[in-house]
């Protein structure tokens, strides 16, 4: 037989238990009728004599409302006020010192049958059965929100540990840098910034002590700075002279010469550019003229010839 | 590579036959015209200042030999003071040891006296500045010399270069058009 699933009701108003009882509960079913007889009698009988009662009740009320219109009722009610205070003066107390005991009873009744009652509950099909949308609409967040003291919230926060647990790696990791600096406006970044600020904040006299100005003089093209700017023009006019010009000319020329003259005799004497020391050795940095046609074969080739200098 | 770029190369290399032959040739030349201008003074002073007559064409021994020394005292002086003579300056050439090192005294002295081997072999000891590895002549090698180019070719080409850059410049100007 399937299970018929009742129809769902508001959340916290219904107690599903676990089994349908009945023909699945295992108990005979004599026993069932019996017991079924029984409650219902028992019930039947505590309705009638709760009616009864009641009916009682009200009957006493009316005729002591009635009473109490007949002459001497006053004297009567006070005679039977102090008749029965003491007996109300000893219910009192009775009550006041069975309070503590009931309430324990209920305690151990309610230890004894509360953990068969949860494990006769099935907490999945009751939270199944809760709307989580309409409880959350439920929810004034706005009025939730309200009642929170964020700063005392924040003050409860220990940022320091909080950030210890931060693994700033893989945090970097994430983080896509060129997409970042694609989305930075250089134009708009440097027309913010106070160039003159900045500037004024530059120690320039450290900037030029850590400079190395051989290393730089070393850097400069001198024969471009000659041969190109003004500085050359004054060099030549205060340097220059036919005779000098001259002078250098003839020289270079002769020189131009000799190397020719040198290469005809060694040509002539079959010996190999190699082979012929150029210069004395602390003048040209080789080893001893002495031993150059020994070491000819480890020495690293001659200087470029000049243009027009190859035969 | 222009000439005054290309002398770099050379500075501290041996010196080739006809930057020496043309040195030796200026110093022959300053040698005669000084040592000629000094006698025809001394003449000329002794003939017109005692009543002595001198005659050097009949006393050209005398001459001669006053000649030898003074071109011994040209050389020696110019080769201990500077390591080279005035015409070697006027190529760009310097003495040095053998080994690249300054001239000293000593050897400046040993190659002044080791100098007239080189016309008393009959020119033989010249030989080895055309034909030898090293450049030397006779003397040189006794003395454990040699001569190398050696004159200032970066200031001479420094000098070159803005040269040419001032005459570039000037046709630049003088074909741009008037502002």
């Amino acid at each position: 037989m399937a299970e018929k699933i009742p129809p769902p009701r508001p959340p916290g108003t219904a107690i599903v238990p676990r089994n349908s009882g009945g023909a699945d509960s295992g108990v005979p079913r004599g026993v069932l009728l019996a017991s079924d007889l029984a409650v219902g009698a028992a019930s039947r009988a505590t309705r009638l004599a709760l009616r009864l009662g009641a009916t009682g009740w009200d009957a006493g009320v009316a005729v002591a409302h009635l009473a109490s219109a007949l002459p001497g009722a006053d004297s009567a009610g006070r005679l039977l006020n102090s008749a029965a205070r003491p007996l109300v003066d000893d219910g009192r107390e009775v009550r006041t010192r069975a309070r503590p005991a009931a309430q324990a009873r209920t305690q151990r009744l309610l230890e004894a049958f509360l953990p068969g009652l949860v494990d006769a509950l099935d907490v999945d099909t009751l939270v199944r059965r809760i709307d989580i949308d309409q409880l959350v609409r439920r929810i004034d967040i706005d009025a939730l929100v309200r009642r929170i003291d964020i700063d005392q919230l924040v003050r409860r926060i220990e940022i320091d540990a909080l950030v210890r647990r931060i693994d700033i790696d893989a945090l970097v990791r994430r983080i896509e840098i060129d997409q970042l600096v694609r989305r930075i406006e250089i134009d708009d970044l440097v027309q913010r910034v106070d160039l003159d600020a900045a500037i004024d904040r530059i120690d320039v006299g450290r900037i030029v002590e850590r400079i190395d100005v051989n290393e730089v003089v070393q850097r400069v093209d001198v024969d471009a700075v000659v041969e190109e700017t003004e500085l050359g023009t004054i060099v030549a006019r205060s340097t220059s002279g036919f005779a000098s010009e001259a002078l250098d000319a003839a020289r270079s020329q002769t020189a131009g010469v000799d190397t020719l003259v040198s290469r005809a005799v060694n040509r002539v004497l079959r010996r190999k550019e190699g082979d012929v020391p150029v210069g004395p050795p602390l003048l040209t940095g080789e080893i001893g003229a002495e031993d150059a046609a020994s070491a000819a074969a480890e020495r690293p080739p001659p200087p470029e010839a000049p243009d027009g200098e190859s035969s | 590579m222009n000439s005054s770029r290309r002398a770099l190369v050379h500075q501290g290399h041996y010196a080739g036959a006809l930057s020496r032959l043309l040195a030796y040739a200026a110093d022959l030349l300053i040698i005669t015209v000084v040592y000629a201008a000094g006698l025809a003074l001394v003449q000329f002073a002794i003939n017109a200042a005692t009543p002595w007559h001198v005659e050097l064409k009949s006393g050209y021994k005398l001459v001669l030999v006053g000649e030898l020394i003074w071109a011994a005292i040209y050389f020696g002086s110019s080769w201990v003071v500077f390591a080279r003579s005035p015409g070697m300056t006027l190529l760009g050439l310097k003495i040095v040891r053998s080994d690249g090192s300054a001239l000293d005294r000593r050897h400046a002295m040993i190659r002044l006296l080791a100098f007239p081997l080189g016309f008393l072999t009959l020119g033989l000891g010249f030989l080895g500045i055309v034909f030898g590895r090293t450049h030397q002549a006779i003397y040189d090698r006794i003395a454990s010399t040699a001569v190398v180019y050696d004159w200032d070719a970066e200031a001479a080409k420094l000098r070159d270069l803005a040269t040419q850059g001032a005459r570039r410049r000037e046709v630049q100007l003088q074909g741009s058009p008037e502002p």
